[in-house]
């Protein structure tokens, strides 16, 4: 009888660290994308880019800050801990790949991910959904879906994420600068 | 007199052919020479100058490695970076267009 209860407690104590180490792990919001070899298949220009942290300190010690360009992306992967991108473009309407998408979509779950922006267009039947991870006041984890009719980008970023920052990419990496107002 | 001195001179002097004894002699010392010269030479630069080289080929190799590691990593990170300030342009645009649509309908 005690042993069983021993066995039981010892059962609860791993099953109670399984669930801190997990928890602490999402905690970082790393969330590597899937390949979507499908669409990479079929698309006429593809981008697949895993940067995870060695290989941004890799990038970072490369920029030269005297370039406006490279002083801006050093600035913006500060404390960074990874960046996923994978875009395709195609040059006919497009099947989603509806599994990888439900199985990325069931990742990003509350309590830790929240769905910040969730925009449709019926003109140019676009999606754009914005998820972020935060820890506290301080985003973690961003993750952006597009989908457009020729077109599917995600992008998975995890570390402290300055949106501010990133958004001041704009006119710098070839973005064109928007108008501040409309 | 004169004449017979030079004959006898010319005599004395004429060349033979060595002897086949003295052959052999100058042919085995020649060959000792060599044998030693080698010897001595052997350990010394062959065997250095390969490792030396192939230490170099690594070492260029590894800068090389390393730099097309880096320069692949600075590309792939400004282009990540631009689709993902592409992407927030994207969203920046949609919700703004909502918003200004929603304010034309509310009021």
């Amino acid at each position: 009888m005690s042993w069983t209860r021993r066995i039981l407690g010892w059962r609860t104590l791993c099953v109670a660290c399984a669930a801190t180490c997990l928890s602490s792990a999402g905690l970082g919001a790393e969330l590597p994308l899937p390949q979507f070899d499908s669409l990479r298949a079929r698309a006429s220009d593809s981008v697949v880019i895993s940067l995870d942290e060695d290989m941004l300190r890799l990038a970072g010690q490369f920029l030269d800050p005297s370039d406006p360009g490279d002083a801006s992306a050093k600035a913006a992967i500060r404390g960074l801990t990874s960046i996923y991108v994978r875009s395709f473009s195609f040059e006919k309407p497009y099947e989603l790949p509806s599994a990888e998408i439900a199985t990325l979509r069931s990742q990003l779950a509350a309590p830790h991910w929240r769905r910040v922006v969730q925009t449709h267009s019926e003109a140019d039947h676009s999606d754009v959904d914005i998820y972020l991870a935060a820890d506290g006041e301080q985003a973690q984890g961003l993750v952006i879906i597009v989908t457009e009719p020729r077109e599917f980008t995600v992008v998975s970023i995890s570390g402290a994420i300055d949106l501010a920052r990133l958004h001041s990419l704009e006119g710098h990496l070839g973005v064109p600068r928007l108008p501040a107002t409309r | 007199m004169t004449h017979d001195l030079e004959q006898e001179l010319r005599r004395a002097l004429r060349p033979l052919d060595p002897s086949p004894e003295f052959t052999a002699r100058l042919l085995g010392g020649l060959t000792t020479a060599r044998d030693t010269a080698t010897a001595v030479r052997r350990p010394g630069w062959h065997p250095m100058a390969l490792a030396a080289s192939a230490v170099l080929a690594g070492v260029l190799g590894l800068l090389l490695y390393q730099h097309q590691q880096r320069e692949r990593a600075h590309a792939q990170l400004l282009e990540a970076l631009s689709i993902t300030s592409h992407s927030l342009d994207r969203a920046y645009r949609a919700v703004h267009w909502h918003g200004s649509d929603a304010g034309e309908h509310g009021g």
